[in-house]
């Protein structure tokens, strides 16, 4: 505005103050209007910009003049309380941005995705068919710059419950599933460290907490996935990072739970939690380079038999321009009280991916043997092909073909066409 | 075959086509920063890798909109990747609750703006908005 005041000396020409004058007055008119609307800070990012917009045009307007000669100093008053008014005005706008940015911060927000598959095989009697996959909702909130609160609730496969309308409570059609897979609250005292209370997926490797359908590369996920490492943790977790120089940094991530179970969310089958820690270590080599180890362990998992169960793994992320890597490798060790039923069970895959402008293609392979008691492995081996057709939406082509260690059972292809779409802002 | 030789350089266009933004884009702090802020730095705040400056406060992380030019050529020639991807990213850190600092995204002089008046801020600018840049210190130049 001090560039302002310096253009609209006294010597400007009679009819160039009354254009002005006019302008500011419209403008200013224009102002009042908006006030009585705006709430949102887009709405007022808006209107600061048309007043930017207008003071530059008043300013270059008015800087053209005319050749009129007579000077009217009650009108350079004018001018000058309309321009002050205006600058006023522009302070309080971004007053109330700050305002509304912070609140806007803290408030509760809802975001999302969802997800449509067209699926289909080459086993004889396997149909192709449309499932409505996943619609997931996302709560969080933060409520200062210590505390929030993240939950997720998904809904898979369109579900449908319809009670009996007898007082008896009964179901007379349920379909698909309602599942809170996540529910929250974390404390961040600092970068290094940080505590969450509540359900999370488990801190274990890479995928199982990086499988969201928009943004991983397909819709099948690697086999092992969620079954060497439970899928998430009903109990504690300390996590942070720490940088060692200015490139290099750790991260850990440390968990207590209630193990794995039938019954999730109300109570523990059993006394003994379930423990694990992830480690990862970042380098600067390459755009980005990850390596990572994660250990579990639960000595009476009951979602096993009760079995005396230990998990360990590790990984690897990494990018190189268009090129990104990554895989994990898992092996739980069982142990019952009977040693004859003892068994391993054991997975890993090696993705690689390349972008191409809006275009994702890759392949991964991928091994998971559910337990090393008979010729139970699988090996898999996928291609993918992902269309960003922005950010928000993916459409996806994927092609897996299993092959089975044991020989009467035929090799298996099947095929996945998607779209999925993230719903966050 | 002249057919197939037009198509073929025409998808070397699509695929290999440089970014063309000619303006110079600015990494910019507030100036009352005195944290020295090399290139690995910005790159590690972008990708939500550092969170705080080094006295531990939170860093205050602005983005232009992904159809921005300057965001294209920030995020090829610092990130190594596209605009979209870059967004994808952030969003993906949101829904897997691993983000550390929420990203804002405005308009480039809103961006100034803002820099200039919170000391935790960082943002990136095009060359056009440096007559408005008073408040805020250039730590990284990109031609």
């Amino acid at each position: 505005m001090v560039e302002v005041r310096e253009i609209f000396n006294p010597s400007d020409y009679m009819n160039r103050i009354k254009f002005v004058v006019s302008n500011c007055l419209i403008t200013m008119l224009i102002l009042s209007s908006f006030n009585a609307s705006a709430n949102t800070v887009e709405e007022l990012e808006k209107r600061i910009q048309q007043l930017e917009n207008l003071v530059e045009k008043l300013l270059s307007e008015a800087s053209v003049g005319t050749e009129l000669d007579v000077k009217n100093e009650s009108d350079d008053e004018d001018i000058n309380r309309s321009i002050s008014d205006l600058t006023l005005e522009l302070e309080e706008q971004h007053y109330l941005i700050e305002e509304l940015s912070k609140k806007d911060e803290y408030r509760m927000k809802v975001a999302g995705y969802a997800d449509v598959e067209y699926k289909g095989s080459d086993t004889p009697g396997v149909s192709e068919e449309f499932r409505m996959h996943h619609l997931s909702l996302f709560f969080t909130r933060k409520f200062d710059n210590k505390f929030k609160f993240f939950s997720e609730i998904e809904y898979e496969d369109a579900p449908k419950f319809d009670g009996v309308n007898d007082g008896s409570g009964d179901l007379d059609e349920a379909s698909g599933t309602i599942f809170v897979e996540a529910v929250n609250f974390d404390w961040n005292y600092s970068q290094a460290l940080n505590v969450r209370v509540g359900r999370f997926f488990s801190p274990a490797g890479i995928w199982s907490e990086d499988h969201y359908p928009p943004f991983v590369a397909t819709q099948e996920r690697p086999m092992h996935i969620f079954r060497i490492f439970p899928q998430f943790v009903d109990g504690v977790s300390g996590y942070g990072r720490q940088f060692l120089t200015d490139s290099i940094s750790v991260d850990y991530n440390i968990f207590l739970g209630n193990g794995e179970s039938s019954i999730s969310g109300k109570k523990d089958l059993n006394s003994n939690k379930a423990t694990g820690f992830r480690g990862r270590i970042q380098l600067p080599i390459w755009d980005e380079f990850n390596l990572g180890f994660t250990l579990y362990n639960d000595n009476e998992d009951s979602a096993n038999g009760n079995a005396d169960k230990f998990a360990y793994g590790y990984h690897l992320e990494a990018r190189y321009h268009n090129i990104s890597v990554q895989g994990e490798y898992a092996l739980a060790n069982l142990e019952f009280s009977d040693e004859v039923l003892d068994y391993d069970r054991e997975g890993y895959y090696a993705q690689f991916k390349y972008h191409l402008n809006d275009w994702d293609l890759g392949y991964r392979y991928d091994y998971y043997d559910e337990n090393n008691l008979g010729k139970n492995s699988v090996k898999r081996n996928s291609i993918f092909v992902n269309f960003h057709l922005n950010e928000a939406i993916t459409l996806k082509g994927e092609y897996h073909r299993n092959q089975y260690r044991n020989s009467s059972v035929d090799d298996v292809g099947f095929y996945t066409f998607s779209i999925s779409t993230y719903l966050g802002n | 075959m002249r057919k197939l030789k037009s198509l073929t350089f025409i998808m070397f266009l699509c695929f290999f086509s440089e970014n063309a933004f000619s303006e110079t884009v600015y990494v910019v702090v507030n100036e009352k920063n005195t944290d020295i802020i090399s290139p690995e730095m910005v790159k590690l705040i972008y990708l939500d890798k550092n969170s705080v400056w080094s006295d531990g406060t939170e860093i205050l992380v602005f983005e232009l909109p992904v159809k921005s030019e300057a965001r294209e050529k920030f995020c090829q020639e610092v990130l190594n990747m596209s605009p979209i991807s870059s967004q994808r990213y952030w969003s993906n850190r949101f829904v897997n609750n691993t983000i550390q600092n929420e990203v804002k995204i405005k308009p480039h002089r809103l961006v100034t703006r803002f820099v200039s008046a919170k000391e935790s801020a960082i943002g990136y600018i095009p060359e056009s908005e440096i007559d408005n840049m008073q408040g805020v210190r250039i730590v990284m130049t990109i031609n």
